[in-house]
C-alpha cells in the first residue's frame, strides 16, 4: 500500500519540529526554537525570530512501478547583520539530523546544499538551502 | 602456417554501432530537453507580468557537438522581445556563459531561461516560484529512461 504523500511530508517536517534528531537544530535556533521550524507557505504570516527555517516540499517523481523519490528543501534563514554565520552552522546539524533511516520504508540523503544567497523578499535576508531526497518503493 | 582472419567488417560494425549509439544517446537527451522546456513554459509556480521568463525557458542538448548557440539565442531573443517597452518592472533579458564545461565524451541536458531576475524566482520565499529546480528534479529519472529507450532501437 503507497504511504500517504501528506504523511511523508509531515514525518520530514516532525524531525526538525518535534523529534529527539531534530533537538540539536533546534537549540541553534536561539530566538523561537521548534517555533522557528515551519513549512514555507507559512512565510507569508508572521515569521518566527530568526534564525528560523522553512521547509519547501518538492516533487515527488517515480512511475507506479518505480522507486519513488520525494524532495525537501530547508531553507535556513537569518537577520542581515549575521549574514551566514549563524546559518552555516545550522546547515550541518540539519544533515546531522536525517541520517539515511530518518524516515521509515525508504534511505534519506541529503542531495546538495545551496550557496549563500539573499531573499530580497524576505527583507534582504541572507539565506542558505539543502536539498533531501526520500527514496521508497511504497 | 599462420591463421588470418578478416575482421575489418567487425570493426567497421563496431564503429557504426558506436556512431549509432552516440546518436541515439542525443535523440533521448533531445527528448528529454523538449518534455523539460515544455514543462517549464507551462509552469504555474509563478504568474505572467511581461511573458519573458515563460517564453524564455529553453532546455537544449549540449556535448557532442551541439553547443546550444542556436537555441540559447532563440530564449534570449525571446526574452528581449517580450520586455521591449514593458515598464511594470524593472528587469532585463540576459544571457551569459552558462559555466558547464563537458568533457569530450560527457552530453547533457541545460536548463535555463534568459532573464536577470531568475535568480530570484529560484530562490526567494523558499523556492516559492522556483520552476527550473523542480524540472530538472521531476525530469532526470525519465531522462534516463527516454535514453535507454532510443538506445533499445540501435541496430
Amino acid at each position: 500500500m503507497p504511504i500517504k504523500l501528506v504523511a511523508v511530508d509531515a514525518a520530514f517536517y516532525a524531525v526538525l519540529r518535534t523529534d529527539s534528531a531534530g533537538a540539536a537544530v533546534r537549540a541553534a535556533l536561539v530566538g523561537d526554537g521548534a517555533a522557528a521550524v515551519i513549512w514555507a507557505a507559512d512565510l507569508k504570516l508572521t515569521l518566527p525570530r530568526p534564525p528560523f527555517v522553512a521547509l519547501n516540499v518538492g516533487p515527488v517523481v517515480g512511475k507506479r512501478q518505480d522507486v519513488r523519490q520525494h524532495t525537501f528543501t530547508w531553507f535556513v534563514y537569518d537577520d542581515a547583520p549575521r549574514r551566514w554565520s549563524r546559518i552555516d552552522a545550522i546547515i550541518p546539524l540539519i544533515e546531522a539530523a536525517y541520517p539515511a533511516d530518518a524516515i521509515t520504508f525508504g534511505d534519506t540523503n541529503i542531495v546538495s546544499i545551496s550557496q549563500p544567497f539573499t531573499d530580497f523578499a524576505l527583507g534582504s535576508r541572507p539565506a542558505r538551502s539543502i536539498q533531501f531526497v526520500y527514496t521508497t518503493r511504497r | 602456417m599462420p591463421f588470418r582472419i578478416d575482421d575489418s567488417g567487425l570493426l567497421a560494425g563496431l564503429a557504426r554501432l558506436e556512431r549509432a549509439s552516440s546518436a541515439a544517446i542525443l535523440s533521448g537527451l533531445q527528448d528529454g530537453a523538449d518534455a523539460g522546456q515544455a514543462e517549464m513554459q507551462a509552469t504555474r509556480a509563478h504568474g505572467d507580468q511581461s511573458s519573458a521568463t515563460r517564453a524564455s525557458y529553453t532546455a537544449y542538448v549540449i556535448g557532442g557537438g551541439r553547443t546550444g548557440a542556436s537555441e540559447a539565442a532563440a530564449g534570449y531573443a525571446a526574452a528581449q522581445a517580450a520586455l521591449a517597452g514593458f515598464q511594470g518592472h524593472a528587469g532585463k533579458a540576459l544571457s551569459q556563459n552558462s559555466g558547464v564545461v563537458l568533457g569530450p565524451n560527457e552530453r547533457g541536458i541545460l536548463y535555463t531561461s534568459f532573464t536577470d531576475y531568475q535568480d530570484k524566482l529560484e530562490t526567494e520565499n523558499a523556492a516559492e516560484k522556483a520552476v527550473i529546480g523542480p524540472t530538472v528534479i521531476s525530469q532526470a529519472n525519465e531522462n534516463t529512461a527516454r535514453v535507454a529507450r532510443r538506445l533499445r532501437s540501435v541496430r
